[in-house]
């Protein structure tokens, strides 16, 4: 056996060196953004130093110099000696490292995008002398964002395995920070052409919110094209931005663009049946909806035709994830309908307002709907088990387990409604009013869950009758190989192996000789690596144990030893634990 | 995509479809030709409760003062503004004590926010009423019912 301190010695300092990257780590960010406090608070007072007149802000003053002066050097020196060990490749590989360059990366980019915003759109109007708070902000941080940007390019010490999450992080706050402020400049402006003036009749003209909301927009998408295009964030093949296509293109932007239409068909059917509210307040949604229909619909339209020429999966993940989103849109349709049709039910003491609560239900439920049949195609489902795709039955079982998790809560509400109504003085009509939306909830929930079930039902018995009864799989094979290391190669032969049992885990051992009475490792092969392979798969065919002991050579002798966990062998075997006396090849 | 081969029609899908067109067509039925919530008995605390919401919701302010005591009056702030204004108020149950009584009901305010249609919020108040030379009047309405046009002058 090896010595103890050998085997137990990586594990601490594997640790150590862990803790050490994250304390220094975690100090590192902590004084950068202190520094850029007080480097900030330092030139603010000197773009405010010509229209001071006078000053007596000693406390502010002193914090900032304290923060520049001493947080300053302290980062510096750290830096210096985290830079220093970025040297080792290893070092740079740790995922401390890469989490501190991606936060701070993030941080940066956001704090110096928006305070570089706020400053452009300071001048936009009237309000002059909002500009030394920004432009020091923006001017510290964008100065830190480069600093990173070049420690994550260096040529000597590149950080090129983490290339796909700078471009991730930036391309995924400029995509939400374009589409929102594009969604409030058209909402505005929308609003301007559908209500008039009167709505936005804030301080100023009507087209300063506009401009100011469309300076954000731009801001948002000079970031996001910089590192989808420049950066080549869209070209990385890699799972991270896979999902980030999937999480903010379609699933983010789907569920903007769904919404927003729901409330459309939603103000044009109040319009057409229900005139209770006067018609300002009636059509105050629209001008938003139409804007976040319109902005969603295309930043939902662009990623789909990106995953397309993506893999598969992706392409597959992405008609998933809408069909979600539109399920969701129709089921919880569905929910209000039923929730409108009991509060109709009931005879309230005054008001009503159940129109308007079907018209949302039947919006959200029209809206919906369709998309859900085009991306789910109900009608084409996979005849058989080869068509199945493999994100399907995941999907299956999150709907259904969902759904019933609904269920379940809804269920309780209804519980105590009825149960209150039974044990107190609680008249029927209102306890029928208070389980109406719960009940929705409950009707929807089991009709999704219907569904899927049969859908995940009819899928399993589809696979049952397509794989055939499973054998037993071996699952890990120890291999003793008693030939010598130049004669045959162990690792070949234990890849033949792990072929043959259909990818089992082949741990290999080498017989050593240390000179005693067992047969030393023979260096000539009576048969080549093909043979000695075929002759133990053939060996192992009928092997039912879970783990597998082979040992081959020296010469033609094979033995194939079937184990079993000494808990129950025990009692059969005998126990027999002698070290194998050799180096692990793994 | 697979190929167009017909499949014989999926029944659960069919069900379901059925189910759904189902209970939009009665809703759509029962809620088109619902008329107004029928009205109590006047005389009963429930009854002034009723009229008093309802002159409260179409913001009939001189109505809903009518109901009102002149305790209640004099102690009223103006409307409850800023938030958004029930859209229904169902009674839950009415315990009448000589000359005293307490009006539960359940007020469903909605608003039109939320990604898929209108939410709503729903809570539990009550009125108190006294009664005042034979007749139910309210001297204290719950907080989200709270209207009157005159701002009283400070004591």
């Amino acid at each position: 056996m090896s010595s103890p301190a050998a085997s137990t010695s990586p594990a601490p300092a594997g640790c150590l060196a862990t803790l050490r990257r994250l304390i220094l780590y975690v100090l590192l960010f902590a004084l950068v953004v202190i520094t850029a406090s007080g480097l900030s608070g330092l030139l603010e007072r000197l773009f405010r130093a010509a229209s001071t007149l006078v000053s007596n802000d000693v406390a502010g003053l002193a914090l900032s110099l304290a923060f520049t002066l001493i947080g300053g050097p302290l980062a510096l020196l750290l830096w210096w000696f985290a830079w220093k060990r970025l040297d080792d490749a290893s070092e740079r590989s740790a995922p401390g490292w890469g989490l501190y360059l991606t936060g701070m990366y993030a941080v940066s980019l956001i704090v110096a995008t928006t305070s570089l915003l706020n400053l452009a759109t300071s001048f936009v109007g009237t309000q002059e002398g909002h500009w030394p708070s920004p432009l020091a902000n923006g001017l510290v941080w964008a100065g830190i964002w480069w600093w990173h940007r070049w420690m994550w390019q260096h040529t000597r010490k590149p950080s090129s395995h983490l290339e796909d999450v700078r471009a991730v992080v930036g391309s995924v706050f400029g995509l939400l920070l374009g589409a929102g402020a594009g969604i409030a400049a058209m909402g505005v402006l929308l609003d301007v052409a559908i209500r008039g003036f009167t709505a936005a009749a804030t301080v100023g003209h009507w087209w300063l919110p506009i401009l100011r909301s469309l300076v954000w927009a731009a801001g948002g998408a000079v970031v996001w094209w910089w590192h989808w295009f420049r950066e080549g964030g869209r070209r990385f093949q890699t799972g991270l931005v896979d999902v980030t296509i999937i999480a903010v293109g379609i699933f983010i932007a789907g569920i903007t663009a769904l919404g927003g239409l729901g409330v459309i068909l939603f103000v044009l059917l109040r319009l057409a049946f229900d005139r209770g509210d006067a018609l300002n307040d009636l059509l105050e949604p629209l001008a938003p909806a139409v804007a976040a229909a319109v902005i969603g619909a295309t930043v939902w339209r662009y990623h789909r035709t990106a995953s397309l020429h993506r893999s598969t999966r992706t392409r597959r993940a992405s008609l998933l994830v809408t069909s979600a989103v539109a399920l969701a849109a129709a089921a919880s349709g569905i929910g209000v309908v039923v929730n409108a049709l009991l509060a109709a039910a009931v005879s309230p003491l005054a008001g009503g307002a159940t129109r308007t609560l079907l018209l949302g239900g039947i919006s959200s439920l029209v809206v919906g709907a369709p998309v859900w049949w085009l991306a789910w195609r109900p009608s084409r489902q996979p005849p058989t088990a080869d068509d199945i795709p493999p994100g399907r039955r995941v999907y299956l079982v999150a709907f259904f387990g969902v759904s019933a998790v609904v269920a379940v809560i809804t269920l309780l509400v209804i519980g105590y409604r009825i149960f209150e109504f039974l044990l107190g003085e609680v008249s029927g009509g209102s306890v029928l009013d208070r389980i109406r939306a719960p009940l929705g909830l409950l009707v929807a929930a089991g009709l999704v869950a219907g569904y899927h079930f049969g859908l995940w039902r009819r899928d399993r018995v589809l696979l049952a009758a397509a794989t055939p009864v499973q054998k037993p799989v071996i699952e890990r094979v120890t291999l003793v190989s008693g030939y010598a290391p130049d004669a045959l190669d162990a690792e070949s032969l234990a890849r033949g192996l792990a072929d043959a049992t259909g990818g089992a885990n082949v741990t290999t051992w080498l017989r050593a000789n240390d000179g005693g009475a067992d047969l030393p490792p023979s260096s000539d092969l009576s048969a080549g690596v093909d043979e000695i392979i075929r002759e133990v798969a053939a060996a192992l065919e009928g092997v039912t144990a879970q783990h597998v002991l082979v040992i081959a050579g020296p010469d033609t002798r094979i033995s194939v030893i079937p184990l079993a966990p000494a808990a129950t062998a025990a009692a059969r075997t005998g126990t027999q634990s002698r070290a194998f006396p050799s180096a692990d090849q793994r | 995509m697979g190929d167009d081969t017909p499949q014989r029609p999926d029944r659960i899908l069919l069900t379901l479809v059925g189910v759904v067109v189902l209970l939009v067509v009665v809703a759509l039925a029962v809620v088109f030709t619902r008329g107004e919530p029928a009205p109590l008995d006047e005389a009963s605390p429930a009854g002034v409760a009723q009229r008093y919401s309802k002159a409260v919701i179409d913001d009939d302010l001189s109505t809903a003062e009518s109901f009102l005591t002149a305790g209640a009056r004099s102690r009223c702030r103006g409307a409850n503004a800023g938030q958004p204004r029930p859209a229904r108020v169902v009674l839950i149950s009415t315990t009448e004590r000589g000359a005293s009584a307490t009006v539960k009901v359940s007020i469903v305010r909605s608003s039109q926010g939320g990604p898929f249609g209108p939410s709503e919020y729903e809570t539990e108040d009550s009125f108190a009423l006294l009664k005042v030379n034979g007749k139910w009047m309210i001297e204290q309405p719950p907080y989200p019912l709270t209207a009157c046009s005159v701002i009283p002058v400070k004591q």
